[in-house]
């Protein structure tokens, strides 16, 4: 004999309307818990996204001296190609540095003017097998003639990494608190509803109603919270996606995004989190209510 | 159907609500249960419910043996027992067939099943004619009737009554008692703790007395008390 369906929802609306206020509240903070959550999630898969494509276009570069001679120049290119953790070498001149720098300005003339064409020193763009040679690379070539500075492009990623990284803590850690309070208002919407319906609860356990079905009502009441609050959570980040990572991938090309298929990815997660919650605050709660 | 084996039940330590009790009621039986206010009938009652546990003594229920058994089991239990009580426990949200079909619904009976029963017990009862009418709208009596009805629908093996003439008046009660009587002949045990001295007295059925938690009368075709 299982549950009578009839009976179930009629109970659950029952109690959503009872404390119409209550399951508001609890509603929006699970929608806010969760949105940080996902924020926090999609953060961390931007992050582990970026990293991937970003660390295997990085490059060691090996500025030069202005005075460097053109054997010096040679026979560190030879030196450097025959090296075993070097995947290519290309000579960047002053004149083309001062180009790139020009077009990457993207028409800024106050940036393009900024810089004259002999700031720029030459360089050796160098592409490790692996990044993490780096110190190989370094270690070997930095006292050569007419070697300036070796730079690892990695530290400029690490520091954006580093702000992502904190940015996903932040907001994973203030999901948790907000979990925490979601998971509060939940069990106190239920205790509310179980005193409301305590006459009711107490002919249920006389004539015999396991406690599963007593129980039922209250726990799908928190259940249909948790999950609404999750979509609600979930279309949240979707719009966001849409309107703040459009414009930023807009402007800043070179760096690969998550898109709108990840962000859904994502929501059924909230929505199973926002129920497990929601679940465990209502039997929780009810535990000591519904004692035989 | 109902045995207390030397039943001792003490609250927060000081009270003894049941002291040594020991009883056997058969199957079929009607049985008055009387004693002064506190003198143990609603703990008796609690204990047959297991709602409470006993300090010391076994107890039998339906062929049950309440002492360890585990909770998940205590719904099966209750399904065997049907509970009236003087304040009729009625929910006033709900019609008249809705408080006896909630007490199906909530066992997880199929809607047929419901459909058949509630006015077979309402026809029972005589209460045909007030199928959708609310509990503020009858009397006590018919209130009360559809309280026996709720405790019945299920054909529990044993009926529980507390008091479920204490807020009627003779006349009414009187009818109520016909009723019981009625379930009673249709083999099921009931066990009513009583204050009411003239239905007692009229029905001559076997009488327990409890008197400070302890059994001190235990009569067939018994009066209310001694020398009444």
């Amino acid at each position: 004999m299982g549950p009578r369906w009839g009976y179930l929802f009629n109970e659950v609306g029952i109690g959503l309307r009872r404390n119409l206020l209550m399951t508001i509240a609890t509603i929006v903070t699970v929608t806010v818990s969760l949105a940080l959550l996902g924020m926090g999630l999609l953060v961390q898969r931007q992050v582990s996204l970026a990293q991937r494509v970003l660390y295997a276009e990085v490059e060691v570069s090996i500025f030069l001296l202005d005075d460097v001679k053109e054997n010096q120049l040679r026979s560190l290119e030879s030196e450097l190609r025959a090296n075993p953790v070097v995947a290519d070498v290309i000579y960047v001149s002053k004149e083309q540095a001062f180009s790139d720098f020009q077009r990457m300005s993207n028409g800024d003339e106050v940036i393009a003017a900024s810089v004259g064409p002999d700031v720029l020193p030459a360089s050796f763009r160098v592409k490790l097998t692996d990044p993490e040679e780096y110190p190989v690379v370094a270690s070997q070539f930095a006292e050569y003639p007419g070697v300036e500075e070796i730079v690892d492009q990695r530290d400029t990623l690490e520091k954006f990494f580093q702000v992502m990284n904190a940015l996903r803590n932040g907001a994973l850690a203030v999901a948790l608190l907000q979990l925490i309070a979601a998971a509060a208002l939940i069990s106190n919407t239920i205790r509310v509803t179980a005193f409301a319906r305590r006459e009711q609860t107490g002919i249920m356990k006389l004539v015999g109603a396991t406690n599963w079905y007593i129980r039922l009502p209250f726990v799908v009441e928190g259940i249909i919270a948790g999950v609404f609050g999750a979509l609600v959570a979930g279309g949240l980040l979707l719009v966001g996606e849409l309107m703040l990572l459009g414009r930023l991938k807009g402007a800043l090309q070179f760096i690969p995004f998550i898109n709108f298929y990840d962000v859904l990815a994502t929501i059924p997660i909230l929505v199973l989190i926002g129920a497990f919650i929601a679940s465990f605050a209502s039997i929780i709660s009810l535990r000591r209510f519904l004692a035989v | 159907m109902i045995r207390l084996d030397q039943v001792s039940k003490t609250y927060k330590r000081v009270v003894p609500a049941l002291r040594d009790v020991s009883m056997d009621i058969q199957k079929g039986e009607f049985v008055f249960l009387v004693g002064p206010s506190g003198s143990g009938k609603s703990t008796f009652i609690k204990l047959l419910l297991k709602d409470e546990d006993p300090d010391r003594g076994e107890i039998f229920v339906a062929g049950k043996r309440l002492n360890g058994m585990k909770s998940w089991r205590i719904p099966g239990l209750r399904r065997e027992l049907g509970c009236v009580f003087q304040d009729f426990k009625l929910l006033e949200s709900k019609t008249v067939f809705e408080n006896i079909a909630f007490a199906l619904e909530v066992i997880g009976k199929p809607r047929h099943s419901i459909m058949r029963t509630v006015p077979e017990v309402l026809e029972l009862v005589g209460l045909r004619h007030k199928t959708d009418a609310y509990p503020h709208e009858l009397s006590g009596g018919e209130q009360q009737r559809v309280s026996v009805a709720r405790a019945f629908v299920n054909r529990p093996r044993i009926l529980l009554c507390d008091e479920p003439t204490g807020n009627l008046d003779p006349k009414t009660s009187v009818g109520i008692m016909k009723l019981l009587d009625r379930i009673n002949r249709t083999g099921t045990t009931v066990v009513m703790a009583t204050h009411d001295k003239h239905i007692v007295d009229s029905m001559r059925r076997r009488v327990i007395e409890l008197h400070g938690g302890q059994l001190v009368r235990d009569q067939n075709r018994g009066m209310y008390g001694y020398g009444a």
